[in-house]
């Protein structure tokens, strides 16, 4: 059987704040390996560097050393062309659902689709509809998310993210703001529909909880990263 | 991009931030009403001020070389009138007198500043609406028309007339033992903004009345031959005047005229003032509203930013805001101008009517304080940055 493509390597990456003698190191010589279909946890406590990780794998960051290679595209030397074009392909989750309040639950999902000739209005509007039926959102499509729950918003975010098949979902801290249950959907929801679609999910966290959802835990410290267990600290 | 045109998130936002957004049509339609009024004012100022202007009887004029406004005139030595008389392509040429004594109120005795014009009975310079019939009995000393559109604050002159005993006062300070003249009849001018009306006079009566000698004139009318050019004859004219004189043809005179209000006097400034206010104040709940918006949904335009959304999306999102704001609010700014300009020409005498042109310019001034305010507000949606949503 043939290995699942790598969607993500680093290896010798490193990243700091500030100038070279004030500054402050967060990623020494990180070395990882995302393969399409996997979930990843990335743990560490606060200030570890998941976070400048995560925007660096999404491209909202330049790296400064080593290489890193996200879909293929080598983000120390690539153009802004090229970066757009991969930005297509690269979806975030965040601690907050940052849904729009003056669409509906479906206008946020399809605003993030685009309409192209292949993929037309009404084939975009279907598409939202089953994505949202996979979260089991069906019965909420055409209601405003303020008259939804904490953890149903925060599903509509992660179909939101996922309904246009990215190749690599990026969620920091998803369930942060949610209690077990909702949280526990929410993680469910992001393995279950990234795995269905193929699509490599890495979830920077420190909840504990949704651990087991993962394939593989990486652990951050003093800018240094190591396989960990899913079924511990 | 359905977020612009089919699934507006300009419109869905307004709606969804309801209370800032009726705030900001209020406003908005107070800025319009202030506009539209200024505009309204300066409009009737304009046409006030040039109505006489317009009925002069001839094709060129003639005024002293100096000459910005009727208002201030001081006279044209009238050799020069003569002289232009014997340019080739000339037909005729007459004379008109202006000054502004006191006319008193037969009822009340008070003295109130009005336009007197002074004129050849039988080679009117002007000719003003339901004048024509009584013109020659002002060749009559002591005889004289009244604007039936004045002001009432000259008491029941215009009922006199009707029943055929009106007598009036004028003279330069309103001395109550000036000699009395008989008003003969009526015609239709209007007042200005700073004279509640007219009366005219020939041109013997005028220098009865004022006690100025007959030989500078504030115009002198020159009525072309038919077939001559106006252009050629006018700088014929000038040429033969020299610098002594200023020759203009009556369009040039009336932007003169509005020139003069417009640039040389304080109400001009004042309304123009006004107008820039109105701006400002439209431009100001435009810029609340939109800023308020943009700062309660900068993490989800941070998001769609990430999914692909150009800069240029939210910038366009931001004038359709704008433009939706400065629409609705036009139409009851325009309406309630429209209820103010009734009383305001009711209580003044002055042409406060609402032309397609005026309109369509406060239109156009309140896209223009929309842009603005969206160009303001623009600048906010730099803060909407992806990594800003990352805890």
């Amino acid at each position: 059987m043939e290995a699942p493509i790598r969607l993500v390597t680093a290896r010798e990456l490193s990243y700091r704040y500030g100038t070279a003698e004030t500054g402050r190191s967060v990623l020494n010589n990180i070395a990882l390996d995302i393969r399409a279909g996997e979930v990843v946890l990335l743990t560490g406590p606060s200030g570890s560097g998941k976070t400048t990780l995560l925007t660096l794998i999404g491209s909202l960051r330049q790296p400064q050393q080593g290489t890193l290679q996200v879909l293929g595209v080598d983000l120390l030397t690539a153009s802004p062309a090229q970066l757009r074009q991969l930005r297509q392909n690269i979806r975030f989750v965040y601690q907050r659902h940052n849904l729009l309040h003056s669409l509906t639950v479906l206008q946020n999902v399809t605003a993030c689709l685009p309409n192209t000739p292949t993929s037309g209005r009404v084939a975009n509007r279907q598409r939202a509809i089953e994505m949202l039926g996979h979260l089991g959102l069906i019965a909420k499509i055409h209601e405003k998310p303020e008259r939804l729950s904490g953890g149903q918003q925060q599903r509509v975010a992660v179909a939101r993210a996922l309904v246009s098949s990215p190749a690599l979902l990026l969620a920091d801290e998803p369930t942060a703001s949610l209690d077990s249950e909702a949280g526990q959907r929410v993680a469910r929801a992001m393995s279950d529909v990234g795995r269905q679609l193929g699509c490599a999910v890495l979830i920077s966290t420190h909840d504990e909880r949704i651990f087991h959802f993962a394939d593989r835990r990486l652990h951050i410290e003093d800018g240094v990263i190591a396989e960990r267990s899913i079924r511990g600290p | 991009m359905d977020l612009l045109w089919r699934t507006p998130l300009a419109t869905l936002q307004l709606r969804h931030h309801l209370v800032s957004t009726v705030g900001a049509l209020m406003g908005v339609s107070v800025a319009v009403l202030l506009m539209f009024m200024e505009e309204g004012f300066q409009k009737a100022l304009y046409r006030s001020a040039v109505r006489m202007h317009r009925i002069l009887a001839g094709d060129l004029i003639i005024a002293e070389r100096s000459f910005a406004s009727i208002t201030i005139a001081s006279g044209l030595p009238r050799r020069f009138a003569y002289r232009a008389a014997s340019v080739p392509g000339v037909a005729a040429i007459t004379l008109l007198y202006s000054d502004t004594p006191l006319l008193r109120n037969p009822q009340t005795g008070s003295a109130r500043p009005i336009m007197l014009y002074g004129i050849d009975p039988l080679k009117p310079a002007i000719n003003p609406r339901g004048a024509a019939s009584n013109l020659t009995l002002l060749a009559l000393p002591g005889r004289a028309l009244f604007d039936r559109l004045s002001r009432a604050s000259f008491g029941p002159v215009v009922e006199r007339v009707k029943s055929g005993e009106a007598e009036v006062q004028l003279s330069p300070d309103g001395n109550p033992d000036a000699p009395v003249i008989r008003v003969i009849g009526l015609f239709d001018l209007g007042p200005t903004i700073t004279f509640d009306g007219t009366v005219l006079v020939s041109d013997l009566t005028f220098h009865t009345l004022i006690g100025r000698p007959l030989d500078r004139p504030t115009f002198g009318v020159l009525t072309l031959a038919p077939g001559a050019e106006l252009r050629k004859v006018k700088t014929a004219v000038q040429g033969r005047l020299g610098a002594g004189a200023k020759v203009m043809t009556k369009a040039e005179l009336i932007n003169l005229e509005i020139r003069f209000w417009d640039r040389e006097t304080p109400i001009g400034h004042i309304l123009k003032l006004g107008l820039f206010i109105g701006f400002s104040v439209g431009l100001v709940f435009v810029y609340q509203v939109l800023q308020s918006i943009i700062s309660n949904n900068l993490p989800e335009y941070a998001v769609l930013k990430t999914v692909g959304y150009p800069d240029y999306f939210f910038v366009v999102v931001l004038f359709q805001m704008a433009t939706v704001i400065g629409t609705i609010a036009f139409i009851p700014g325009l309406v309630t101008a429209q209820l103010l300009y009734a009383m305001a020409e009711r209580t003044t005498g002055l042409d406060m009517s609402l032309r397609f042109v005026d309109a369509a310019l406060i239109f156009a001034i309140v896209l223009a304080m929309c842009t603005v305010s969206a160009m303001l507000a623009a600048r906010r949606l730099r803060g909407a940055d992806p990594i800003s949503l990352f805890s």
